[in-house]
């Protein structure tokens, strides 16, 4: 795990001296003639543009007794082939009530050094949409070889995180640098993902800020204060390639982020602190109007209680309570996905009479219906996959982005994620896994390991193979955990008989699928299972005396999912998974089995995962039993090679024929 | 008069006046093949002036599932134009009311598209969410325009969508008269003269859904519509008429105007890129690599809802421009060389419409560029395509010329099967364990290669073989060598590599299946389908040449082979296929030619079921038995 690591930035000195602040590493307009002339990027020569600098220097600022920061940001590029083009294509979000861009200039130089500024009609300021901005701009004048810079400054008045810093891009970096200075009264934790800076330099030194003449109160001290001076930079920083099966490439880029700590203005006065505990960061959101507030404040879900009652009553054990909430909230509340936030926007019972909340907003009315009915509940947060692995050593809250439910029966906890109606109760959302999350307590708040049910799938066929090569007989499926609800779903979306005619045709285009049957559709506790006839004409292939089949009619591993070679990040799977296929076939009258398959079995080290393809023949039927099982989820990049032929080997031997001859 | 009112008032809300949403009201017939049905929509729209109108919609739909939606409304405005009252409700399968929806719901966001640095265009977005299917959603709002370069079609129906009554009114002053042309259904407006207005009513009922289709025609064929065009209109200082395409070809012919001057220093460039060239085509040529060269495409759209052209100095400077203002630089060159050139709109992409000679509207989103002297058509915004080839992005559809005359109707080449071609040479040497290293030299031809040059040009080295890689039919397989080649003057590209697979042949004891054809099999076959309704359609054909030799390893023989001779001969395509058995190798000679066909509903069947041999014969192994 050398992917994620918090550190405090230690104060180098404690006598401070005066220096003058480090110099930008390169001043606007002034292009070095080896830079104009470069053709191509030597640490990688495919590359079609290169960060020459990426360079931000963050400042505060004090207006009307309020800090403010100010960051300018300088970015040069140089663009090298035409396909590189699209970084002269430049867009600045920013957030519209809370920052402002105050000036930005942009030119672009040809490698022979002329230079054409950008005119400031050229650049857009655009309002997204209610929260978001961006400033939009086009370079002019691009050619192969010229170099584009542009220098902005943002000006926000919201200290508590300071603006992310991206060391990393999809196109090399040769430098990127970021200095701040910020007043002593104001301590950050540092948060840095990916390769660490290289250069990492702490100086503290007399600063003059300019306070308003009401400055004084509120306890801030005027005029002069030291300030520590942080430069954080790297060096030639590849360019960022994107793999699948991983949780988010957001856990590998490398960058860094500041949250507020605590806040001193006086020497004599304690420092302040600001969510520095996990306990003391449960407390403030327990008590915050939109999260913890929802849940203990009856006001707030009195009429989603007053509904949900009649469907609790009955209920005794902690269990059927869970399952009553639970199923009253998945049918009376429609879930709203793109609002990846722990919050909830509105009061729980405004969300339940309009039917239309997010996950979250589900989850926390869940917890207090559960509350409510007798079940020991509480908020979960956590960072789903697509949004990053989480940080435990310090209460970073902008790095969750949903709230599960835990409710307490017995001695055990089941997590709940409402949002889905094919999901049962102790099974999250698949972009929930994520390792672990906290729960929120006041005393006792704590990470909790989130531990995957597993996707498990059987598919059963029993047929008869004629002499034209056609198969026919009956298939019988049984999927558990993940495997169920995405078969529940897909089969939900169609007819069950519509959903597996196209399923099989998929592959035997000419199948037909007829009396299909489905066992416990609804009862999403179950195990889901489905039943039907089918017929696959010129399954097997017939050639004179023979014909040539493969057993494995059905899979979802014919194919190795691990396509590339090699890789640059680990691997991470969402949970458990069990495939097995079970082939029971007669020959046809008047033919014998000239070869079979062999039977074998493969591991993974560990016995983390497991193959096993056992294959015989009995009184004129061929039997075969495959079952695979991975219950590792994590693999490094050196374990990726093993990984993949484990996979390989398995699709491998899921191309393999049987052979008959006609007696 | 109170013991008057006492009586009337229940009269006043009798239950039965209340709208009914109620699902068991919705015909039987209606509910067939449908995601959705329209209970009832009431369109008004008003204009007052060239310049000025008010659009009025009411609609209820009831949602029998979440296939369409109607749960949704999308209004698109810019600053020319305002959006007024935005109410909606929800009711649920009885017909109860559940809801209103409130103004905050309400979304207001940018509509600027991926590709484009800035256009004027927003959007007003409205999502009405219920857990159980079915209910009924109503939705009323308006929208002020001041600014009216076109007006809206009315689409009377989606695919999957029935129609229980809905109705288009159009209030129009005298002096305007309105065009209007109704599409796929014979239904005519009826037309009531006020003083000073006309007032026209198209009205329908109980129409049933019309089911969607794969491989169908274009929608503009097969689902109602009812076109309107203004015939007089104004925008910004803009006038214009839509009457005919010669008229809106006109307007556009204005709004160019007086944009294609160069400056004198480009004038000189375009004298000495011309100077010692015989022939326009040569110009052409040598023109088009200059536009190439020193321009990219950049989307700015702004003014006149983003039709007019930004002039040939705004290009020169920047090097940039969108679709309209680097057609428009082109043309600019290109007269400057004496060659004369004509803008062209079309609609680009995979659904082409149906224009056609009686009535103009406006359907485009793109612009190209014809030369009528070479009959030659130009992509302006493509920084690497052959000069004169224009690639199927806007290939074989009817577009509108803009000339000095007016618009004027032409249509764009097609690229028949032998223009879109692919020829390959293939050697596979297996090994005796089933390893293969396969090599493969393709030519490729016309819109078949066009993925390849972008790829080729606009990709690294590495991600062109890993984008290979994700797309390659063989599961487990390395390139060791990938060289795609553009070819700079014909619309060609070579493809070229080695590939190592691992697991191609399948071992089963002494015998080794290898699939016949590892690079180019046909797989994609739809599912037979008794009840087609539409006719099939298949736009663009292809032909694949191939031939393929298999070196059979050392120890090994054939026990079998597929057919020897497999020929497939229909009107919708052939198929062949040779195979010759050698002591050493296995030689295939393949042929697959697709035909663009348009095929009554019911020849699908047929035409589906060629489709399946092809991939069945595709999809054989060869069997190689060990020599004892």
């Amino acid at each position: 795990m050398d992917y994620l690591m918090p550190f405090v930035i230690a104060l180098a000195s404690l006598f401070p001296i005066a220096l003058p602040a480090q110099d930008a590493p390169v001043k606007f307009g002034k292009i070095p003639k080896e830079d104009l002339q470069m053709t191509t990027y030597p640490p990688d020569t495919s590359a079609t543009a290169v960060v020459l600098c990426d360079f931000g220097s963050l400042r505060f600022e004090f207006k009307d007794d309020n800090p403010l920061t100010s960051l300018v940001h300088h970015k040069r590029i140089k663009i090298l082939r035409r396909a590189g083009f699209e970084y002269g294509d430049v867009v600045i979000p920013y957030y519209t009530s809370l920052m402002k861009i105050k000036y930005l200039k942009a030119r672009v130089f040809a490698p022979d050094g002329t230079e054409t500024e950008v005119s400031q009609k050229d650049i857009y300021d655009e309002k997204e949409n209610e929260n978001w901005s961006r400033i939009r701009f086009a370079f002019p004048n691009l050619s192969e070889g010229c170099v584009v810079e542009y220098k902005y400054e943002l000006e926000t008045d919201y200290i508590f995180e300071l603006p992310e810093w991206y060391f990393q891009r999809e196109i090399p970096t040769r430098w990127s640098e970021l200095q701040l200075v910020i007043p002593l009264w104001y301590r950050y934790v540092t948060l840095t993902n990916g390769r660490q800076p290289e250069i990492v330099e702490t100086k503290e030194m007399k600063e003059t800020f300019i306070l308003p003449s009401s400055g004084t109160s509120n306890n801030i001290a005027s005029g002069t204060v030291n300030a520590i001076h942080i430069r954080l930079a790297m060096k030639d920083v590849p360019a960022f390639k994107e793999e699948a099966f991983i949780t988010t490439m957001e856990d590998y880029y490398s960058r860094v982020r500041f949250q507020l700590k605590s806040i001193q203005y006086s020497d004599n006065a304690d420092p302040k602190p600001i969510m520095s505990t996990w306990d003391q960061a449960a407390s403030k959101l327990l008590e915050d109007e939109k999260f913890g507030l929802q849940i203990t404040k009856k006001s707030k879900y009195k009429k989603a209680w007053g509904a949900a009652q009649p469907y609790v009553a009955a209920a005794q054990t902690p269990d059927d309570k869970i399952e009553a909430v639970y199923h009253f909230l998945l049918g009376s509340i429609e879930c709203e996905s793109g609002y990846p936030t722990y919050y909830a926007r509105q009061d729980l019972d405004d969300l339940f009479e309009k039917k239309r909340a997010s996950a979250s907003e589900m989850n926390l009315l869940l917890i207090a219906l559960l509350r409510e009915s007798g079940v020991q509940a509480h908020p979960v947060l956590i960072s789903t996959r697509d949004h990053g692995q989480p940080v435990t050593d310090y209460p970073i809250m902008d790095q969750f982005n949903h709230v599960l439910a835990v409710a307490e029966s017995g001695d055990k906890n089941v997590f709940l994620d409402l949002g889905n109606s094919f999901r049962p109760p102790g099974t999250i959302a698949v972009n929930a896994l994520n390792r672990q999350g906290w729960k929120v307590h006041a005393t006792q708040s704590e990470w909790m390991p989130l531990t995957p049910v597993m996707a498990s799938e059987t598919y059963l066929g029993t047929f008869h193979l004629d002499e034209e090569g056609s198969l026919s007989g009956k298939i019988q499926t049984t999927e558990e955990g993940y495997g169920a609800m995405e078969r529940r779903i897909g089969i939900n979306q169609k007819t069950a008989a519509v959903y597996w005619t196209a399923e099989i045709q998929k592959r035997y285009p000419d199948a037909i699928v007829d009396s299909v049957f489905v066992e416990n559709r609804n009862s999403i506790k179950l195990p889901l299972s489905e039943k039907f006839v089918c017929t696959l004409p010129a399954y097997a292939q017939v050639s004179g005396d023979f014909i040539y089949l493969n057993p494995v009619f059905y899979s979802n591993y014919h194919e190795n999912p691990f396509k590339l070679e090699n890789r640059m990040y680990p691997v991470d799977i969402p949970h458990p998974l069990k495939e097995r296929v079970v082939f029971n076939l007669e020959i046809p009258a008047g033919y014998k089995v000239e070869s079979l398959p062999e039977s074998s079995r493969l591991a993974l080290p560990g016995n983390k995962g497991r193959f096993q393809y056992i294959i015989e023949q009995k009184d004129g039927r061929i039997i075969l039993n495959a079952t695979l099982t991975l219950t590792q989820l994590q693999f490094s990049t050196e374990e990726y090679d093993g990984l993949r032929s484990f996979f390989g080997m398995i699709a491998e031997k899921y191309g393999e024929q049987i052979v008959l001859k006609k007696n | 008069m109170r013991f008057l009112l006492f009586l009337l008032s229940p009269l006043l809300l009798p239950a039965q006046d209340e709208p009914s949403y109620n699902v068991m009201n919705i015909q039987a017939g209606l509910r067939e093949n449908a995601d959705a049905v329209v209970r009832s929509q009431e369109i008004t729209f008003s204009v007052s002036a060239p310049d000025e109108a008010v659009f009025k919609e009411k609609r209820v739909v009831t949602l029998l599932n979440n296939k369409s939606g109607y749960n949704k409304l999308v209004l698109q405005y810019s600053s020319f134009n305002k959006i007024g009252r935005i109410r909606g409700s929800i009711y649920d399968a009885h017909g109860n009311f559940l809801r209103e929806i409130e103004k905050k719901e309400t979304r207001d966001y940018s509509a600027i598209n991926d590709f484009s640095i800035y256009e004027d265009s927003r959007v007003r977005y409205l999502e009405v969410y219920h857990d159980l299917f079915p209910y009924t959603v109503v939705f009323e709002y308006e929208i002020k325009y001041r600014d009216l370069l076109f007006y809206r079609d009315w689409d009377i129906q989606n695919f999957n969508t029935s129609v229980e009554q809905a109705s288009l009114t159009v209030v129009m002053p005298e002096e305007i008269k309105l065009c209007h042309k109704s599409l796929n259904t014979p239904l005519e407006p009826s037309i009531l003269t006020e003083k000073d207005k006309r007032r026209y009513e198209w009205k329908v009922e109980k129409l049933p859904a019309i089911k969607s289709e794969t491989y169908p025609p274009p929608a503009c064929e097969i689902l109602p519509q009812v076109m309107l065009s203004p015939s007089v209109f104004k925008a910004d200082a803009y006038t214009g008429s839509m009457a005919s395409w010669k008229d809106f070809g006109a307007f556009q012919y204005t709004l160019a105007k007086g944009r294609d001057e160069l400056s004198p220093a480009l004038k000189t460039k375009v004298h000495e890129l011309a100077a010692g060239l015989k022939t326009d085509a040569e110009k052409i040529a040598v023109l088009y690599r200059y536009l190439q060269q020193n321009t990219r495409y950049v989307s700015v759209q702004l003014g006149i809802g983003g039709w007019q052209p930004f002039d040939a100095v705004y290009v020169e400077k920047n090097r940039y421009g969108d679709c309209k203002a680097l057609s428009n630089f082109m043309k600019a060159l290109l007269r400057e060389a004496g060659i004369v050139s004509y803008t062209a709109l079309v609609r680009a992409g995979d659904d082409p419409p149906c224009l056609s000679e009686d009535f103009a509207t406006n359907v485009f989103n793109h612009m190209i560029l014809y030369i009528p002297s070479q009959e030659t058509w130009l992509e302006c915004t493509s920084s690497d395509l052959p000069p004169g080839y224009l690639g199927s992005f806007t290939a074989d559809r009817n577009v509108l010329l803009v000339t000095e005359q007016g618009g004027q109707l032409a249509r764009t080449p097609a690229y028949p099967p032998d223009e879109n071609l692919a020829a390959g040479r293939t050697e596979i040497s297996v090994s005796p364990s089933g390893e293969a290293r396969i090599t493969k030299k393709s030519a490729l031809f016309g819109p078949v290669h066009e993925w390849y040059r972008h790829a080729a040009n606009q990709l690294a080295p590495e991600d062109l073989k890993k984008e290979m890689q994700e797309n390659n039919p063989l599961p487990q397989s390395y390139f060791t060598r990938l060289q795609v080649k553009p070819d700079n003057n014909t619309p060609g590209t070579v493809v070229e590599y080695a590939m190592d697979v691992p697991q191609y042949g399948s071992k089963a004891g002494k015998r080794l299946f290898l699939p016949i054809n590892p690079v180019n099999a046909f797989t994609d076959v739809p599912p037979a389908n008794d009840k087609r309704i539409h006719p099939v359609i298949v736009r663009q054909g292809y032909i694949e040449q191939d031939t393929i030799v298999l070196n059979i390893p050392e120890g090994y023989s054939i026990e079998s082979t597929p057919a020897e001779s497999t020929v497939l001969t229909t009107e919708f395509g052939v198929f062949s296929s040779q195979i010759s058995r050698g002591e050493k190798a296995l030689v295939l000679v393949r042929r697959l030619e697709m035909k663009p066909v348009r095929l009554p509903a019911g020849r699908y069947n047929d035409w589906r079921n060629f489709l399946r041999d092809v991939a069945r014969a595709d999809g054989m192994k060869v069997v190689l038995i060990q020599k004892t």
